[in-house]
């Protein structure tokens, strides 16, 4: 069966349209990459409206290629400038700077891309490992597991908010509030409209996404004056060529390195609201732990840029694990791609796999045969690239605001979407000012319809509430969304006594649901439980006073 | 007293919240066995609500304990010379948005993109040539991949310029 899929997608991915439409999709997230301060999300959304006319497998398949490209490119910048030109790179110029300041640009590159495109591949394969059994998993959701789901994420994107939890929390909940506005789905009867008929249709999620995401991009840029007229990135590229050979040798001779990294950017990306920001960071955080010299990390060697390359492009693959078996968003970038499918009319869920193999498998070959595009892209693109980045900002900004204005209209032919673009856009410049994270509000607004169905048909099959608490799989998300709640204080107050019972507390917890599941899966509580008690009694043993 | 942003910002959301769930009450009641339109959104503000007003009494707080946050910038002349291009991007694009319905697309766009670049490029007539074919090279493609790729059928106004 999955042969037979798999060969029917091969046909469809491998006709010529679509594998062109690759090509221009890796190439569009690579020069997005490439320039600092212009994510990967943004280079999602500026696709986008080029798939309207697409079957959703040439769509998907091209926001396959910017996907991949995006996460590729952002080590150009890092690299060359020491600027990361997304946040899922910052960990690579810690050494691919110094390394490319050495006199080594090439090799630095070279390290890079092809750790990027054995990172991808892992995720790649474990994407296609793991997606058809969680979905089989996410077969057994009933609404009250999707909503304790939903919460989770919620809380997972607050607590990461760097700026500030608490913004990070008022921001989601806003998110959640917004997607209230207008119409309800259920009883169609309008909310918050304040009289004002063309609110009663609510606010599509992308011109807000846009809205919020881009303009907040565009006008930090353009801020101070005169900056208005320098480009995003001034390098030259003349001289650097990359060196594929040495690079794929370095890279190989660390296999336990790449596959490390690779996996905890595929983890990463499979938690609901985390991505490769912080997937590059945590690994390479891992491998400089791992490491025999770990003093040499941050000198320019091509260990940490290893770990920090294969692991954003892992992450991709583990968005897409989350997106398509469970229909929830790992990050921003891949809540455009469920926005794209859904205009395609194409609804990631559990049984996505089961009703759409052939459109599935079809993104999973898209998604390997875009590693093998970037690499080629990479390999004579460069320059390229380079040139496209030399654009001043003032350019890049009125064309990137004027494509995005005519984007949005195309999606419903009405200029209230572009109002709405607008309106948003004025919200998320303000928010950024003021130190709201953008992340959390974007995610709450596409995850609100989400959450208000499953809340409603959780209520409607049966209004009691403790049900939550009752279900293994509900009550596993929602222990796990209290500790993600508690895990910053934790973090944060280390040397106070009452966190030293924070790990083991928690793994007692996450054990419950397993106690109450029916079968061999609560052997996987006792784990948890053994553990929760292990890490007690080493605590009460360390703070024994030693017999004198 | 001049205050800080997060005291301000933290005061507008908790008269906000509260407003929205005062709104809440004028909602019609749950029709059939339907949890109701209401429910949902009070939810969310009630969970809210609290973190709204932590925000605005910690920074609140800091205001009386510290005194006001110094000032990113010393008179309105410099913060009107950091911000104006930003002001005039969202102006501008205000003015696109409002004057699309009757001046149709080609005709707001050139003026967006022309006046966009006028407002934040380089000074000087010397670079408008270039702008204008900036501008009208930028608007034939996203009318060709628009109009005649897609069949989007873009504004075409009512004065006829489209």
């Amino acid at each position: 069966m999955i042969l037979e899929n798999l060969s029917l997608a091969f046909a469809a991915v491998f006709e010529v349209k679509t594998v062109l439409l690759i090509f221009a999709g890796t190439f569009a997230g690579i020069v997005a990459g490439a320039i600092p301060g212009f994510t990967i999300a943004m280079a999602v959304i500026l696709t986008l409206p080029f798939t309207f006319g697409m079957t959703p497998l040439q769509g998907s398949a091209t926001m396959m290629g910017v996907f991949v490209g995006g996460y590729s490119g952002g080590l150009i910048s890092g690299t060359l400038l020491g600027i990361p030109g997304t946040p899922s790179s910052v960990a690579t110029t810690f050494d691919g700077f110094p390394m490319a300041r050495q006199g080594k640009p090439g090799l630095a590159l070279g390290v890079g891309i092809w750790s990027s495109f054995f990172g991808g591949l892992i995720g790649a394969v474990l994407l296609v490992l793991f997606a058809p059994p969680i979905a089989l998993f996410g077969l057994k959701f009933g609404p009250w597991e999707f909503f304790a789901l939903i919460a989770f994420a919620l809380t997972i994107i607050a607590s990461l908010s760097s700026e500030s939890m608490l913004k990070g929390g008022i921001a989601g909940l806003m998110g959640l509030l917004i997607a209230t506005i207008g119409d309800d789905d259920i009883t169609a009867i309008s909310r918050f409209d304040f009289g004002f008929d063309a609110i009663k249709q609510g606010f599509g999620f992308l011109p807000v996404l846009i809205g919020l995401f881009a303009f907040a991009q565009l006008m930090s840029d353009i801020e101070g004056g005169e900056k208005a007229q320098a480009s995003l990135m001034d390098v030259d590229a003349r001289g650097v060529s990359v060196e594929h050979g040495s690079a794929i040798r370095i890279i190989l001779s660390q296999p336990v390195n790449l596959i490390r990294s690779a996996c905890i950017g595929v983890f990463v990306g499979a938690l609901p609201a985390a991505g490769g920001s912080i997937s590059n960071i945590l690994s390479y955080d891992q491998a400089k732990k791992a490491s025999r010299h770990p003093e040499k990390f941050g000198t320019g060697i091509p260990d940490g840029i290893i770990a920090s390359e294969s692991a954003n492009n892992g992450t991709a693959g583990g968005a897409l694990i989350t997106m398509i078996a469970l229909g929830i968003p790992g990050d921003i970038s891949v809540a455009v791609m469920l926005g794209a499918l859904l205009i395609h009319n194409v609804v990631p869920s559990p049984t996505f796999i089961s009703e759409e193999p052939v459109l599935v498998y079809g993104i999973f070959v898209a998604f390997f045969l875009a590693h093998f595009v970037m690499i080629a892209l990479q390999a004579v693109g460069m320059r390229v690239f380079l040139k496209v980045a030399h654009l001043p900002k003032y350019l890049l900004t009125s064309t990137v605001l004027i494509f995005c204005a005519t984007g949005v209209f195309a999606l419903h032919n009405i200029t209230y979407d572009i109002w709405t673009l607008f309106w948003f856009g004025v919200l998320g410049y303000l928010m950024k000012k003021f130190g709201f994270p953008l992340a959390p509000m974007i995610l709450g607004v596409i995850l609100g319809d989400l959450a208000e169905v499953n809340l409603n048909r959780a209520y409607m099959s049966d209004p009691n509430p403790l049900l939550f608490f009752t279900r293994p799989i509900s009550l596993f998300f929602v222990i796990l969304a209290v500790v993600s709640l508690i895990f910053p204080f934790w973090q944060r107050a280390r040397h106070q006594p009452w966190t030293a019972i924070f790990l083991p507390v928690s793994a007692i917890a996450v054990s419950i649901p397993f106690w109450i599941s029916p079968g061999i899966i609560k052997l996987a509580g006792l784990a948890f439980a053994v553990v929760g008690v292990y890490l007690i009694f080493k605590h009460f043993r360390n703070e024994m006073p030693a017999p004198s | 007293m001049r205050v800080r942003a997060d005291t301000v910002i933290g005061a507008l959301l908790v008269i906000f919240v509260a407003t929205l769930f005062a709104v809440s009450f004028g909602l019609p009641p749950a029709p059939y066995e339907t949890m109701g339109p209401a429910l949902f959104p009070r939810f969310i503000l009630v969970a809210v609500f609290p973190m709204c007003l932590v925000l605005f009494v910690k920074s609140a707080v800091r205001d009386f304990r510290e005194g006001p946050a110094e000032r990113e910038f010393g008179s309105f002349a410099e913060w009107f010379d950091n911000y104006r291009n930003v002001l005039a991007v969202y102006l501008l694009f205000f003015m696109f948005a409002w004057a699309l319905p009757w001046a149709g697309y080609l005709a707001s766009g050139f003026f967006f993109l022309l006046l966009a670049q006028l407002a934040l490029g380089p000074k000087g007539w010397g670079k408008v040539p270039q702008f204008l074919a900036v501008t009208t090279g930028i608007l034939a493609l996203l009318y060709f991949i628009f109009r005649v790729v897609l069949l989007v059928l873009l504004p075409e106004g009512e004065i006829g310029l489209m």
